[in-house]
């Protein structure tokens, strides 16, 4: 016997198969996958450029690192600094990434960039447009308004969690052939933490897309105002005042070593994730469809 | 008798303009309920509060039993007027997956999938994708998903608009079929077929209710006959006056057209006051051109809205 939770976690999971399904044989998936994929590989064969080139001097600064002493010699310090920066000043975490390959940690960057920007380019009619031709209602003849959206975010999910494994399986593939030096053990592991970390990142932007799909029903529309909300969230994150109260104030967290950041930081995209998700579910439940 | 859809008071408006006034209508269970009314009546609306897709401003109905919160979905089934099918997935794929979220397996979905679109004479279109459907394709695909499975209550807006000739008598008969076995609401501009396939119906006129009786009472079909004369004279009408079931008779100014009001007992049935106005009628040595009982649809429909 079904209770109303499991049937609504069965209805979603068929939406999703129907909804991905669809995806695949759209445009959809096919913008995602080649813009992410020319993305990555783009980056990888420039990564790996840059790593070839200097090499010797990134081993040298892994090593330095690897001994917790301080670095010397101009680039090293420079390098150091430079990256120190970048991660609001944290050494530790700055020392963490010199150590990680260049590659990985440019993909990583990337990813934390554009994945953003790629989830609102894809999915910003995620919910406008079933309302929009009114195709949701021969779904909501059958089922609930909450199983509609989780089925569409489950469907949106798997494909960017698709073309995310996929790019790193080119970029992996392209750096393994390319590097003399190149670790695929060490590496498949840093992506594995990569992925699991890009979960919660993506789940929030994707929940924040899909608020701003539930909330106007112009798909162009939609796009251009999610668009532009990431910028704005982008810069209210650097303000030390209200900065908290933006997703991209955590980012931080996920380029930590240390365990604790890390998880805080997937916990803050979590966080911010459901709240964005309750409010797209809030205007779903209560809209005419 | 136990009322499958009932309405209290239900209202929906656009802007603070009602476009669906008070509406309190009760649906009984195995009826085939025609729902009336010209365009910007509500009818569309009301569906669309009944189906769950559009929330009431204010008012209430139930549906099988159930608030419009939370309506029995795997018990009803619909064909909402101006929704469109995913375009880029073909007729057997979208069934299928209706199918399964109405609780179907693979196996049953696939079976139903292919029935329904052979009822609606597309059994060789299961491959055809939703963008390439024509109009009446469309229409009879959405009157297939409404039909998959054995719903309770289906709920048809308009089923037989654009369609042929030959699709709509397909629908009707489908509809036909359903009798006994669901409950249909049916909405439909032509009131012919109206009167046709339904036993009882609502009219609404600008959001309001204006009439629900049974056709045979909206149409007077017991109350009233249209008698069409082949020469005018006096003889008829004088006859007719005299039948103890006669209430009144009124000419038209050619005298070649009477309309016949009868005056039945309860429990008495319409043909015996027909067969003894006939009789008299042929007695008189009248000739008979045409005889009709009650009034159209269309004309009850006309003076009510």
């Amino acid at each position: 016997m079904q209770t109303p939770l499991t049937r609504m976690f069965a209805d979603a999971w068929q939406i999703a198969r129907f909804d991905l399904g669809t995806a695949i044989r759209t445009r959809r998936a096919v913008v995602a996958i080649i813009l992410y994929a020319l993305g990555a590989l783009a980056t990888a064969v420039v990564l790996v450029k840059i790593e070839a080139a200097v090499g010797d001097e990134i081993q040298q600064i892994k090593a330095m690192a690897s001994a917790q002493s301080p670095l010397t010699g101009d680039g090293a310090s420079q390098l150091e600094e430079a990256i120190s920066k970048l991660v609001g000043g944290d050494i530790d975490t700055a020392r963490h990434l010199l150590g990680l390959p260049l590659v990985i940690l440019g993909f990583f960057w990337m990813s934390l960039t554009f994945l953003p920007f790629l989830i609102v380019l894809v999915s910003h009619d995620i919910v406008n447009v079933e309302v929009r031709n009114r195709s949701a209602r021969f779904v909501l003849l059958r089922s609930s308004r909450s199983a509609l959206l989780i089925g569409k975010m489950i469907s949106h999910g798997l494909l960017f969690l698709g073309v995310t494994v996929l790019s790193n399986l080119v970029l992996f593939g392209y750096a393994w052939y390319s590097l003399p030096h190149f670790q695929p053990g060490s590496a498949i592991l840093l992506l594995l933490r990569i992925w699991l970390l890009t979960v919660p990142f993506g789940f929030c932007w994707l929940a924040f897309t899909a608020l701003i799909s539930a909330l106007i029903d112009n798909g162009g529309i939609a796009m251009v105002v999610a668009g532009i909300g990431l910028i704005v969230l982008s810069m209210l994150s650097m303000s030390d005042a209200v900065g908290f109260l933006s997703p991209s104030h955590y980012k931080l967290g996920l380029w930590s070593p240390r365990l604790g950041p890390s998880l805080a930081g997937a916990a803050a995209y979590l966080g911010f994730g459901a709240m964005f998700l309750a409010g797209a579910w809030a205007r779903v439940t209560w809209r005419d469809m | 008798m136990e009322a499958v859809i009932r309405t209290n008071g239900l209202t929906k408006r656009y802007n603070g303009r009602p476009v669906v006034d008070g509406l309190t209508f009760e649906v009984p269970r195995g009826a085939i309920f025609g729902f009336l009314g010209p365009n910007g009546a509500g009818k569309t609306t009301t569906f669309a509060m009944l189906c769950g897709f559009v929330r009431p401003s204010v008012g209430s109905a139930t549906v099988l039993g159930r608030p419009l919160t939370d309506l029995p979905r795997d018990r009803m089934a619909a064909l909402p007027q101006d929704a469109r099918f995913h375009p880029e997935r073909t007729l057997s794929d979208s069934l299928i997956f209706m199918g399964r979220l109405q609780g179907m397996d693979a196996a049953r979905a696939q079976g139903e999938a292919a029935r329904v679109l052979a009822a609606v004479d597309l059994a060789e279109a299961g491959k055809v994708r939703g963008k390439e459907l024509s109009h009446g394709m469309a229409k009879r695909f959405g009157v297939a998903q409404a039909f998959l499975g054995t719903p309770e209550l289906v709920l048809l807006d308009e089923p037989t608009e654009g369609l042929d000739p030959r699709n709509a008598h397909t629908v009707r008969q489908m509809i036909r079929a359903m009798s006994g076995r669901s409950t249909v609401l049916v909405s439909s501009h032509n009131l012919a077929e109206i009167e046709d396939l339904c036993d009882t119906a609502a009219i609404l006129d600008r959001g309001r209710l204006v009439a629900q009786a049974s056709i045979a009472e909206l149409t007077g079909r017991n109350q009233q006959v249209l008698i069409q004369l082949g020469a005018a004279g006096s003889g008829p009408q004088a006859a007719l006056a005299t039948l103890p079931h006669v209430a009144g008779v009124e000419a038209s100014p050619d005298g070649l057209r009477l309309r016949v009001t009868l005056r039945l007992a309860p429990g008495e049935r319409a043909e015996v006051a027909i067969t003894e106005a006939v009789g008299a009628l042929i007695a008189s040595g009248a000739s008979l051109g045409t005889v009709v009982r009650g009034h159209s649809l269309e004309e009850r429909f006309l003076e009510l809205t």
